[in-house]
């Protein structure tokens, strides 16, 4: 018989719960083993040591307490009962909300406004805004050499100001100052500003949309 | 107020989940003082004992449709009792990292520990115990692992099977005999220098 095994046995055996055949085995291996001994001995020590805790009693009062405490227990649902309900309504009202929101996004999502080409003549700010535009509403991505003249035909003098600067020219030899106005490259534009600007950022009906264009791609 | 205890615990709980609150008041009744001891082994804290205890029973009460006669109804309750104790032994480890063991506590700890533990109560036999032997040996098998005590605490104080015991600790049968030797083994370890002095040198109570 292995120690381990013998071990196991001897709870049992302690309780007299053992089989004779069992007990026969365990006391040869007692006989031979004196750690399997010392351990039976500790065990028969502990059994002793344990004789001393005094089985505890309840206190008194412990059944009505456990009664009151049902009573009070089974009270709880009914108190939790309208909030409950009240927390489903105002998740179903925020539901309804953004449902609607998304239903406006769809179908009721107003045009960007027309770009007036008299008031970007006039004004540099129109004209900024004008160039962008035109730059993601077509997905450009060359350089911005815009004037007025070209966006609009016929040549225009530049706005005060316009061609002081040296002009950006990142990647080419530089261009010289002229009556040429020279626009600044937008660079690289965060996608999500893009989609702002494209007015196809909300709304479920942007995730029908063409993504745009990856930058830097060349259009045909 | 009690109905006769003649009643097995599978009629009283298929009366209780048919309306009849006094069946589980007999329950309850019954088994009251094995969970209570059961916690009080468990828990240092003697409110805290009771408290558990008393929980154990109202949510026994409240999950009672789900018994579904598995495995008997002590053993359901004391797995609900069990799983109580460890939950609270568990916050008040967090609560007191550095809780003095009787073992290794200065006198004064060792004193306040004393204090701290539940009056055994008057009876011929409790008061011919000694209360130091009792509160040593009460503060070493409350410094036992949990999986280590409630095994000891389930086989030697409210004498379960090692079948029913495995039920409430959710472990194979196997398991449970090895976690009773190592428990046994482990006090024996613990309370080794009381008993080469021979302080705890006494009579054994189920003799």
């Amino acid at each position: 018989m292995q120690c381990s095994n013998a071990r196991l046995l001897l709870n049992e055996y302690l309780e007299k719960n053992l089989s004779a055949g069992d007990v026969a085995r365990l006391e040869g291996h007692l006989g031979r083993c004196a750690k399997c001994r010392k351990a039976h001995a500790d065990l028969r020590a502990v059994r002793g040591l344990l004789s001393h805790l005094p089985r505890l009693r309840a206190p008194e009062g412990f059944l009505a307490a456990v009664g009151t405490r049902i009573q009070a227990q089974e009270e709880v649902p009914a108190r939790r009962w309208r909030p409950r309900h009240v927390y489903s309504a105002v998740g179903m009202v925020v539901l309804l909300v953004a449902l609607a929101g998304g239903w406006r996004g769809l179908v009721g999502r107003t045009p960007p406004p027309a770009i007036d080409q008299a008031a970007a003549q006039e004004d540099p700010q129109e004209f900024a805004a004008f160039c962008v535009r035109a730059h993601f509403t077509e997905a450009s991505t060359e350089p911005l050499a815009y004037d007025r003249g070209i966006l609009f035909g016929a040549p225009q003098e530049p706005w005060p100001g316009a061609g002081q600067g040296r002009p950006i020219q990142p990647n080419g030899p530089s261009v010289s100052p002229g009556p040429r106005v020279q626009m600044r490259q937008p660079g690289p534009i965060p996608r999500a500003v893009a989609r702002i600007l494209r007015g196809k950022a909300f709304g479920p009906a942007s995730r029908l949309l063409p993504p745009l264009p990856r930058p830097g791609a060349r259009l045909d | 107020m009690v109905a006769p205890e003649r009643e097995s615990d599978t009629e009283l709980v298929r009366q209780c989940l048919g309306g009849d609150q006094g069946a589980f008041d007999v329950l309850v009744h019954r088994y009251r003082d094995g969970v209570y001891n059961f916690a009080s082994r468990s828990l240092r804290d003697g409110w805290e004992a009771e408290d558990a205890a008393q929980e154990a029973f109202v949510r026994a009460y409240a999950t009672l449709s789900r018994f579904r006669g598995e495995c008997t109804f002590r053993t359901w309750l004391f797995r609900i009792a069990h799983n109580l104790c460890v939950d609270r032994a568990r916050r008040a480890r967090f609560r007191s990292r550095a809780a003095p063991t009787l073992t290794h506590a200065s006198d004064e700890a060792r004193e306040d520990i004393l204090d701290a533990l539940p009056d055994p109560g008057p009876g011929p036999e409790a008061e011919a115990i000694s209360r130091e032997a009792a509160a040593q040996v009460a503060a070493a098998l409350a410094g036992l692992p949990d999986r280590l005590r409630a095994v000891l605490l389930l086989w030697e104080g409210e004498g379960l099977s090692y079948q029913e015991i495995a039920g409430v600790m959710g472990c194979p049968v196997g398991t449970v005999k090895s976690r009773l030797f190592k428990a046994r083994m482990e006090l024996r370890k613990r309370l080794e220098p009381y008993i080469l002095t021979g302080m705890l040198d006494g009579r054994r109570r189920c003799e």
